[in-house]
């Protein structure tokens, strides 16, 4: 997944992980006023990076590219927020029954018509290309790239230790 | 370097990636009504964009379903959509429906009607799904691969944590031996020097003329372990004697840094008795001794790359 540097304004990848996707997830829905069950990230702690370029530690979405967030806006949208409209109107379909109540003088007529819609097509993330050298952080055995004309990364993006470009 | 880059540039590449990204996602996300101009505008990518041309223009003669039979068991009562199972075969069959669309826009509405959905949107967000995402997401995937614009030679490194990275005179390898197994000896410190350690070797190490102990003792300061061969040509320890008391002094102070390695070899005598508290092996010749060696020490080297005279 592409990032960019709030700082500094470069971009860097890192392999996508479950459980940060999760994350990412859960603050986009809570963004927008929503619950989402009990999805937790494991710490319970938002999630951070350090740029591998200038060391800026920031949260993983406050890095994210805008091609990323739209992808994500998809995805909470057609996963989420949608299934749960759906069976909003359902619900609501319901309760209205015949459409039909008559008690007195007066009759009133409601008509609710309500047919579930197909779920528009999944988003896709990407293609992204494979245009930048890897590092791998000896301190946690994970990957990242950055871009190749670079060479000095000081410190890991994943936990911030001090590190050399070997 | 790939095909890709030999014909298109880096910047040709990435503009080619990114028009696929803003059209394919107005294809399959835009609002219904603009589906007919979003569609155009995704099949001329497909024509015409030189990546795509190159991802696609090998596949494209490789179906050779009936795309005009295709929609009829498509749009009959029951529907039935079949595709080869070949990848390169499906994706081939998959555009040569997409580009049918163009020439009879209505047989969306008759996939629609076939499967249930009355409404032109319906039928629209059907042939969204059922048709275009999986091709769109195939070709994404292969636009990905064929996008391949990094450097081979400059593709993996290895950021160190500092704690990790050695002294300037700490990784030193001290191969201490009996004058007569030289020979053997030898061989560990060559090998070693190949695989990029730095062994330290009485005779090579030494200065013509030096202090015999203070060199030792130096020997040991800048080293992270200490090797002791027992042969059968080992009678006592007390040629050894200084030497095992420095590598205890070094263990003592560098604690998990200093490795004590002892490697004994068949029919040689006991290991002494100041040893035995740290790694000892026996081995039965230099293989599996070096194997021993190599576990045991407290460093390792690098991933593996390619040899600067190959690339």
């Amino acid at each position: 997944m592409r990032y960019t540097c709030p700082a500094c304004g470069r971009d860097f990848k890192t392999q996508i992980d479950p459980a940060d996707l999760r994350w990412l997830l859960t603050s986009y829905c809570q963004r927008a006023g929503q619950e989402i069950g009990a999805i937790k990230t494991e710490s319970g702690a938002p999630h951070c990076f350090w740029c591998p370029y200038c060391g800026q530690q920031a949260e993983s979405r406050q890095m994210l590219t805008e091609e990323t967030m739209t992808y994500l806006k998809r995805i909470v949208y057609r996963e989420y927020m949608l299934p749960k409209l759906n069976h909003m109107f359902a619900g609501l379909a319901d309760s209205f029954g015949g459409g039909k109540h008559s008690g007195g003088f007066l009759s009133v007529s409601i008509e609710f018509n309500h047919s579930r819609p197909l779920l528009p097509a999944r988003p896709i993330h990407g293609p992204e290309p494979a245009d930048m050298k890897i590092v791998t952080f000896l301190c946690c055995k994970k990957q990242i790239k950055i871009s190749e004309h670079w060479f000095d990364v000081p410190l890991c993006s994943y936990c911030g230790t001090r590190v050399v470009l070997a | 370097m790939n095909e890709t880059d030999t014909r298109l540039g880096k910047e040709e590449v990435l503009n080619s990636l990114r028009k696929f990204k803003n059209r394919r996602d107005d294809l399959l996300h835009e609002d219904v009504s603009t589906f007919d101009h979003n569609f155009e505008r995704f099949l001329e990518y497909c024509g015409a964009d030189a990546l795509a041309r190159k991802v696609l223009g090998s596949i494209e003669a490789k179906s050779s379903a009936d795309v005009g039979e295709w929609w009829s068991s498509a749009t009959n009562r029951p529907p039935k959509l079949s595709f080869p199972t070949e990848a390169d075969e499906e994706l081939a069959l998959r555009y040569h429906i997409i580009k049918s669309v163009q020439e009879q826009p209505a047989q969306i509405f008759h996939l629609g009607i076939a499967h249930g959905q009355g409404k032109h949107d319906s039928s629209v967000e059907l042939f969204r799904t059922l048709i275009l995402r999986p091709f769109v997401e195939e070709l994404s995937q292969r636009l990905g691969a064929a996008a391949d614009l990094a450097t081979p030679e400059a593709r993996d490194l290895q950021a160190v944590p500092l704690n990790r990275l050695l002294g300037h005179s700490e990784g030193k390898i001290f191969l201490s031996h009996k004058s007569v197994d030289k020979p053997l000896v030898y061989r560990y410190y060559q090998t070693l020097k190949v695989l990029g350690f730095d062994p330290w070797l009485d005779e090579s190490n030494m200065p013509v003329g030096s202090n015999l102990e203070r060199e030792l003792l130096r020997g040991f300061q800048e080293s992270c372990a200490a090797v002791f061969f027992i042969t059968a040509n080992f009678v006592d320890q007390k040629y050894l004697a200084t030497e095992v008391d420095y590598a205890i002094m070094q263990k003592r102070e560098k604690g998990n840094k200093f490795a004590i390695i002892t490697l004994r070899y068949t029919d040689a005598s006991p290991v002494p008795g100041l040893l035995t508290p740290y790694i000892y092996k026996d081995v039965a010749n230099d293989l599996e001794g070096f194997h021993s060696l190599l576990r045991a020490l407290p460093i390792e080297l690098g991933t593996t790359r390619w040899k600067a005279d190959v690339i």
